[in-house]
């Protein structure tokens, strides 16, 4: 396609000859400048233009064309400058024929003054380089509809979806829904820190220096971040293999002393220790920090898992989840030793709960989202040492304490009392239970072949709680009972009812069925299918009166009765 | 607690006392150097 230059002649000014002299002087100029930009200046000097001339016109000299061009350019202003650079004149004009205006050039965006002369950093920048705040989403305490925060595991996510699949269970009714209203109250800035106590100052700088991302953090130590030595891969690989060689999880200082081959005499020992604590922590996908404050350890993935496989972890917490409700209405232990009567779903899945009285002597999380925490536990009596989870309390699943399925199975029986003291070193602890000379009953036991329960012969070696034992005596009612389904299993309310029929003394007609039951009965009982205490029994009566009925005059006696529907 | 807030000045310093040191600090090593900052500016 041809496309057609359209050039408008300018007007000039002078006389016609001047005119024309104009016109020829535009027409060089152009020539000179075809395939410039139309509003480009083009240049040309006035010699060169007079010697032009002088060669294609005789009425003049170069000399006297020179003066006249300059004069005849200086007469049409509209379509020619005259320059002068160098003792040179130039007359300047453009493609279109009109004088060049000088560019006007904007700066509004031009950074080069601020790159010469920089503003001072204002006071704000300087102080405040914070994360993105996450948001601190309130937990309810209890509800069915929620799913799992955000600190379990995707695979414990994906087991309660299916437990929520497999069916819609309505809430617990020991704990009522709660509605929470999230209210942001405004930051009260503390100038003076004089009457603030150590313990409030500690959790307002915790607050604020966690959010400093110049800041390494790691349980109660910080340091400057680009000043906390950094674990090449190499290392991080090395400590990984390590854990899987050893198959068991390892404390920060083995790790240091043993992969990253550095002496506890080393004068940057502890800044090693507090690096190497902060970086594993930053490796989340490979390891896992399951420590307490004195005893770190770590773990990774590949590592044996601690607790019985005969329950999965999620479903255990579950089974704990009323001690959300309860932790915090019990006092703790004030001294470091608790007694403990065992159960038996505890004895079953080697579990204990940590509810109010535990939580006592146990630790609580160290770092942000902690899991779990390994401790130590120590038989003198059997003189073995083992390792237990404690899994922390999260917004859906209660808190227990796992792996002592084969301590209890060696030497303990349901109702057989114990006590765990807190050593003082932390996270190693004693189990100790009182030794008596042999004896033989037969105990309720679980037939996994026919999933059934059955009591079968038992010599044990440990003082027991007797309202707590499970014997054919005392319960002759359970023989060959079937365990209870899964769903029924999970609602504290059904097992409550299902033990009723189970050990209850009929006391109503045939029509109309009426269970009695005492606690000290319901608790053993009870707690073969799931942990339930004497407190959420006695909830779950007081809150459902269309069931279950509280016996006015004696204390803890109950009555069930089961609906006709 | 969860309301209170330490100020921009405070805040600078203690990053500054981190910054300084070649070693880990515990936050009662981070109380200790606020406090006796408050005391001498008095």
């Amino acid at each position: 396609m041809q496309t057609a230059r359209v050039t408008s002649e300018p007007t000039f000014a002078g006389s016609k000859k001047d005119q024309a002299i104009a016109a020829d002087t535009l027409n060089v100029i152009r020539a000179t400048g075809r395939f410039f930009p139309k509003s480009a200046p083009l240049r040309a000097s006035i010699p060169s233009l007079a010697a032009y001339f002088a060669s294609t016109h005789d009425e003049r000299s170069a000399d006297e064309w020179a003066t006249h061009l300059e004069k005849v350019a200086r007469n049409n202003s509209e379509i020619f400058t005259v320059e002068q650079i160098d003792d040179v004149s130039y007359v300047v004009t453009t493609s279109e024929g009109k004088a060049p205006v000088p560019p006007a050039v904007d700066e509004s965006h031009v950074l080069a003054e601020r790159f010469a002369e920089p503003r001072p950093i204002s006071a704000e920048q300087l102080a405040a380089r914070k994360r993105a705040k996450v948001a601190q989403l309130a937990v309810p305490e209890e509800s069915e509809l929620i799913g799992a925060p955000l600190d379990a595991s995707v695979e414990e996510i994906l087991e309660d979806l299916a437990i929520i699949d497999d069916e819609i269970v309505p809430p617990a009714f020991e704990i009522a829904t709660a509605v929470i209203e999230v209210e942001e109250l405004p930051a009260e800035v503390v100038s003076d820190i004089a009457h603030l106590s150590d313990e409030t100052l500690a959790g307002v700088i915790a607050n604020q220096l966690r959010d400093e991302v110049t800041v390494a953090n790691f349980g109660d130590e910080w340091m400057a971040e680009d000043k906390v030595s950094r674990l090449s891969r190499g290392d991080l690989r090395r400590i990984k293999e390590y854990l899987v060689e050893r198959n068991e999880p390892l404390t920060d200082e083995v790790l240091l002393q043993d992969v990253l081959g550095l002496r506890p005499t080393a004068e940057n020992y502890a800044t090693m220790k507090f690096a190497l604590n902060f970086r594993l922590s930053r490796e989340q996908r490979e390891f896992e920090y399951v420590g307490t404050a004195r005893q770190r350890y770590w773990t990774t993935t590949g590592l044996p898992v601690i607790g019985t496989t005969k329950r999965k972890a999620s479903e255990i917490g579950q089974d704990y989840r009323f001690l959300l409700g309860e932790s915090s209405a019990t006092s703790p232990a004030t001294d470091n030793v608790v007694e403990h009567v065992l159960t038996f779903y505890e004895y079953q899945y080697g579990v204990l709960p940590l509810d109010g009285l535990m939580s006592g002597i146990f630790p609580e999380p160290e770092i942000v989202d902690q899991r779990a925490a390994i401790l130590v536990f120590e038989s003198p009596q059997t003189y073995e040492t083992f390792f237990v989870e404690l899994r922390f309390p999260t917004g859906n699943r209660g808190g227990y304490i796992a792996g002592f399925d084969r301590f209890f199975l060696e030497n303990l029986v349901p109702g057989a009392l114990f006590t765990i003291e807190r050593n003082e070193d932390d996270g190693r602890y004693l189990i100790e239970y009182l030794p008596v000379s042999g004896e033989d009953r037969k105990l309720l036991q679980i037939d996994e072949k026919r999933s059934r329960y059955v009591f079968r012969p038992m010599t044990f070696y440990c003082a027991t709680q007797e309202d707590m034992v499970l014997s054919e005596n005392r319960f002759p009612q359970l023989a060959n009972v079937p365990l209870l389904e899964e769903r029924v299993r999970r609602r504290p309310e059904l097992v409550l009812a299902s033990t009723f029929e189970r050990i209850g003394e009929q006391v109503g007609s045939s029509d109309a069925p009426r269970f009695m039951a005492i606690l000290d009965d319901l608790v053993p009982a009870c707690n073969v299918e799931r942990p339930m205490g004497a407190d959420l029994i006695r909830s779950i009566v007081s809150s459902d009166a269309s069931t279950f009925r509280t016996d006015p005059d004696i204390e803890d006696v109950f009555y069930y009765e089961p609906s006709k529907s | 607690m969860e309301n209170l807030q330490l100020s921009s000045e405070h805040i600078t310093y203690l990053l500054t006392v981190l910054r300084n040191s070649n070693h880990p600090m515990t936050t009662r090593d981070l109380i200790r150097e606020l406090r006796a900052r408050m005391e001498s500016s008095r």
